[in-house]
């Protein structure tokens, strides 16, 4: 049989978890922005103080375009279930949360967890001299991104990047990034 | 030679107000965050290139983002090196005024390191509200 969502229980559990945001499904241009400003006005209308709202908008941008370009290029659209998720939620303690979710090709893992241990192995001022290296040596990737979405992210977060990965297949996992701000 | 025209973009939701002036003058401001930066940035490479053939005997460029995202940060590091050629080539003096507002430490901080990437002067200005 097929199960209709339970709505209550769902709308309980974003309550608890104080979700400002919750998306899955594809993502497009469009979305994004669309996504974007939907954000935008959930946070204006939990009165979130000018400088905070400024910058998780700025991740949320950073975190829904790596999203969308890694979506443009990978191999996981094929298979079924290949949507992206993204959640804004808040803590007790007022720590704000982005979560993104997407399909990674398994051999992906490596070079994605070789990459945030990297990240999270500095401190604010090497962040900050990586990108400015980044910045001067790298070229636009055939992707659009310019490889520093990451070190961007981190080094407005001031937080270690969390991320879990849950295999699906041989050949897929579920990438979880964490942004606490 | 074929004079260069002046190249005026008005802001969009995405992409920023550019003003590109041969007598001189260069601003954009805004936000930036387009998917494909590279697209919208185009004619402004191409037009530095042109105006580096014979530019006015100062250029006085104006920077005041709100906010990018960070393809666009690199495209923004090519055209201060267009710019920082144009300079060094001693036909044209570039400087370069870079605002922030005032609670933004965040884009203060991008604004010095763009200053340490590329050799022109730069100016670094708090906007008051």
């Amino acid at each position: 049989m097929h199960q209709i969502p339970d709505l209550f229980h769902f709308f309980r559990e974003f309550q608890q978890n104080q979700v400002l945001v919750s998306y899955k499904g594809s993502i497009t241009s469009d979305l994004l922005h669309a996504l974007h400003e939907i954000a935008d006005a959930q946070l204006e209308s939990i009165d979130a103080e000018a400088g905070m709202r400024k910058r998780l908008q700025h991740i949320l941008m950073e975190v829904l375009q790596n999203l969308y370009h890694h979506h443009q290029h990978s191999t996981a659209n094929d298979i079924p279930g290949s949507d992206i998720m993204i959640m804004l939620a808040r803590d007790k303690n007022t720590n704000f949360f982005i979560l993104s979710g997407n399909l990674i090709a398994n051999g992906e893992k490596p070079i994605i967890e070789s990459r945030l241990m990297e990240i999270n192995h500095m401190s604010a001022d090497e962040l900050r001299q990586y990108h400015v290296e980044k910045l001067s040596n790298t070229e636009l990737s055939s992707k659009g991104g310019a490889g520093l979405g990451l070190i961007d992210i981190a080094r407005k977060s001031g937080n270690p990047l969390l991320y879990r990965f849950d295999e699906i297949s041989d050949t897929h996992s579920f990438f979880t990034l964490i942004v606490k701000i | 030679m074929k004079s260069i025209e002046v190249l005026k973009v008005e802001a969009g939701v995405k992409t920023p107000y550019v003003l590109l002036d041969p007598q001189g003058i260069i601003e954009m401001s805004g936000r930036s965050v387009p998917e494909n930066t590279a697209d919208f940035y185009q004619p402004v490479y191409q037009w530095l290139d042109h105006y580096a053939e014979n530019p006015a005997r100062e250029t006085k460029v104006e920077i005041y983002f709100e906010y990018f995202n960070t393809s666009s940060s690199k495209c923004l590091l090519d055209i201060f090196r267009k710019l920082e050629s144009i300079h060094r080539s001693g036909k044209c003096r570039v400087s370069v005024r870079w605002t922030f507002d005032k609670d933004d430490e965040d884009m203060m901080e991008t604004g010095e390191d763009y200053s340490s990437m590329v050799g022109i002067p730069f100016e670094i200005t708090a906007l008051e509200d």
